[in-house]
């Protein structure tokens, strides 16, 4: 049996014997003694499952690997975005975390509350900043400062069964009205599904999005802000959102049967998610990260495959409007270490870093170089939502929390049939004007 | 051979917990060897003091303020939340749902956990496991029960509407989370099954301590098993479940995980009830005075209700 000191013995000798030929120099133990400064970055995809856990195995490997002087810790946050945003408002003067992604949304509530660090030197700075698309950048841009970087960007668009659309002999729809009647067809004549389907979960961000991508084929804007006061107020009209309420009422009550199901009010983005992919509905309004239900098993696979990717359809007198989504990565103004957390938000964007990401999730890369890369020029998927891309309208920076608070509780006065959409309209009107005039924006 | 517990010895320490006055009356007169159990609690009663006052205390002061998350400056404007609070809609219905839901939650609970407790008395082979078995819906996280009764709820493909199906009951095929009239009872049941097993241990173990002389006697004066029941096992458990009702009353009422996790107070404020409305006000209109005058009212209410509650308890025992 090996004693303790024959043990010893042996390893001064290794040890010797590396320092001698020199092993200390190899990579992976330089690696080990260079000390490497660390940087928390919460990501909610990363921990809610919206992307794989594999490319968060990958993306661990891949950071150790390539850079040198950081490294992300392990541990990536809140996994839903509204707990993020409480933790990040609550501790954002701790430091911690140093980066993190979010919602356009979530960053107007940031950059409110005086915890994000304005990145447009930096930005200017960086030699790969023209890769990222203008749009993108200039959606992430209030009072003259860059507050983010984009890595994911998409639209709402109709996602539509083709077998079940040819089986039935029907087009696609491109107005509200096919919409409704198509839907209506569906639900008519295919067992057990409705034809149409959106969220109307009162918890569930996803309803207010749906909600305003509709709305934006009437208007690009909702809101107006006086450039001497910052005031805002309210240019959309209550005829506006009437008309808005009047297709959701038609959604569900319209037709004989309607194109949605009264059944199915009140279901959250996870059963309208995997309601497509089990079948359920033959159209619904939905963004990329819907590629992800292909992994779930051949039944999504299928679906998926059998999917078709068309621009939400449009109002009489409207015109192509979605919600455009665009996240960034920010960094905390309050970081201790707020270069390597730069390099961090680097590293986050970089093309291999978002290049995989958007692969694997299915979203539209920002930047050019990726998304002429030939992996994205072949994927049907990506290339189906970049087409629409250019319809997208992204939000204003403003406080948009209590704005899909009472979009929300309007639009349910309509769904339950508590109010006439002209009624809801004028509710939302003044609700909304409240909330401008009290300075809640 | 082991003595039967002292149900009175019982009950005067759980009397000294709940009334800190007589507690500190009782330890100055205390012999001089029992001083050092004090000493030994000391510690523990101070830190939950500093955790529970100094958040009370904020609340309190931020309730007279219009602090706002997002905005540093912060003014004092005296009662002007609470004039707000009780002049808002959506509080007065939280306030209504939430009375209702904890009221229909409770004591359904405490009839459901004393069948418990009686079924789980009785000496039957495998009885011992069954009793840790009826714990289970204790111990599952309140996201996943959640989640277990929004996928059975479900339309045409949840358990509940495919049973509601079989039964000829088509028409009552509904979201049950997504239906106004059916949203808050499905938020009861969710409570229901969660709590009534802890009703059913908590109620068995004051069934355990009552004498068994007192039913020896009940059998021999002939009394039936409806009179030993209201005569003998309500007065026993009485008292224990005067405790487990006030601390129910205190989650139910304050319960927020349920309900936003589940509807998030749809649909049409059929289920809103005053936590997920203060939640609303902090984290979604970033109101942060507004919140806590919200969250005082409610502090206030059930402070008033365990007071009356226990008072009243007494004045009945007396």
């Amino acid at each position: 049996m090996l004693s303790r000191r024959v043990f010893l013995k042996g390893v001064g000798a290794a040890a010797g014997a590396a320092t001698l030929s020199g092993a200390w120099s190899l990579p992976g133990l330089k690696a080990l003694a260079a000390v490497k400064t660390e940087i928390e970055f919460w990501s909610t995809p990363f921990v809610s499952g919206e992307v794989p856990p594999s490319f968060v195995k990958w993306f661990g490997e891949q950071q150790a690997e390539d850079l040198s002087v950081i490294a992300f810790t392990a541990s990536y946050g809140p996994g839903a975005y509204n707990t993020q945003q409480s933790k990040f408002l609550v501790q954002a003067k701790t430091g911690i975390p140093d980066t993190l992604e979010g919602l356009l949304e979530n960053m107007v509530a940031y950059i409110k509350a005086g915890d994000i660090a304005p990145l447009t030197d930096r930005f200017n700075a960086w030699p790969e900043n023209t890769q990222f698309l203008d749009s993108t950048v200039k959606g992430l841009t209030f009072n003259g400062q860059l507050w983010g970087v984009p890595y994911n960007t998409n639209a709402r668009v109709l996602l539509y069964r083709k077998s079940i659309l040819q089986k039935y002999g029907l087009k696609v729809p491109r107005t509200w009205d096919e919409l409704l009647e198509t839907g209506s067809a569906v639900s008519a004549k295919e067992s057990g599904m409705a034809g149409f389907m959106c969220c109307t979960n009162r918890a569930s961000v996803r309803g207010p999005q749906e909600w305003i991508s509709w709305y934006f084929q009437l208007s690009r804007h909702m809101f107006m802000q006086d450039p001497a006061t910052k005031k805002w107020t309210v240019s959309a009209t209550p005829a506006q959102f009437a008309q808005v309420f009047e297709l959701y009422y038609n959604l569900f009550y319209g037709g004989s049967p309607s194109a949605s199901s009264t059944t199915s009010l009140g279901i959250d983005y996870n059963v309208l998610d995997n309601g497509y992919g089990t079948g359920k509905w033959a159209m619904v309004p939905e963004g990329p990260w819907m590629y992800a239900q292909r992994l779930l098993g051949p039944q999504q696979a299928a679906i998926i495959n059998d999917t078709g990717i068309a621009p939400l359809p449009i109002p009489k007198g409207g015109g192509h409007g979605t919600y455009l989504e665009i996240k960034p990565v920010l960094l905390n103004k309050f970081s201790k270490h707020p270069d390597a957390a730069w390099r961090a938000i680097q590293y986050l964007t970089s093309a291999k870093v978002m290049g995989e990401w958007a692969f694997v999730s299915g979203f539209i890369p920002p930047r050019k170089d990726v998304q002429h890369s030939e992996r994205f020029r072949n994927s049907w998927w990506q290339k189906g939502f970049g087409e629409i891309l250019p319809d997208g309208v992204y939000l204003d920076a403003l406080n948009w929390a209590p704005v899909f608070d009472a979009i929300f509780d309007s639009l349910q006065t309509v769904i339950y049939k508590k109010a006439t959409p002209t009624q809801a309209g004028a509710a939302l009107h003044g609700k909304l004007s409240q909330l401008a005039s009290g300075g809640m924006l | 051979m082991r003595s039967a517990p002292d149900p009175s010895a019982a009950r005067a320490r759980v009397e000294l917990l709940l009334d800190p006055g007589r507690a500190f009356a009782a330890a100055r007169e205390a012999p001089r060897g029992e001083w050092f159990g004090y000493v030994l609690i000391f510690p523990g009663v101070l830190l939950i003091g500093i955790v529970v006052l100094y958040p009370v205390l904020q609340s309190v002061l931020l309730s007279f303020t219009n602090a706002n998350l997002l905005s540093p400056a912060r003014v004092f404007i005296g009662l002007q939340n609470y004039r707000q609070v009780f002049a808002d809609a959506e509080f007065s219905t939280g306030l209504v749902n939430s009375a209702t839901l904890t009221a229909a939650a409770v004591v359904l609970e405490l009839v459901l956990g004393m069948g418990l407790a009686l079924l789980l008395r009785e000496k039957v082979p495998g009885i011992q496991i069954f009793r840790s078995l009826t714990m289970a819906s204790w111990v599952i996280p309140v996201v996943a029960t959640v989640m277990m009764f929004d996928l059975m709820v479900l339309p045409q493909y949840g358990l509940f509407n495919i049973l509601l199906d079989r039964l000829g009951l088509k028409q009552f095929d509904v979201f049950w989370f997504g239906n106004p009239l059916t949203a808050m009872p499905t938020v009861v049941m969710m409570h229901v099954w969660r709590n009534t097993p802890f009703f059913g241990i908590a109620l068995l173990s004051a069934m355990q301590m009552i004498p068994q002389e007192l039913y020896e006697a009940a059998e021999i004066d002939g009394a039936s098993p409806l009179q030993t029941f209201w005569r003998i096992t309500v007065p026993g458990v009485a008292y224990v479940a005067m405790i487990m009702v006030i601390i129910h009353v205190l989650w139910t009422s304050n319960n927020f995980d349920f309900v936003y996790i589940a509807t998030g107070g749809g649909p049409v404020d059929s289920t809103l009830v005053l936590p997920v409305f203060v939640y609303r006000q902090f984290w979604q209109n970033f109101q942060t005075g507004f919140a806590a005058s919200s969250g005082v009212v409610l502090m206030l209410a059930l402070m008033t209700f365990t007071i009356l509650y226990v008072t009243r308890v007494r004045e009945r025992e007396a």
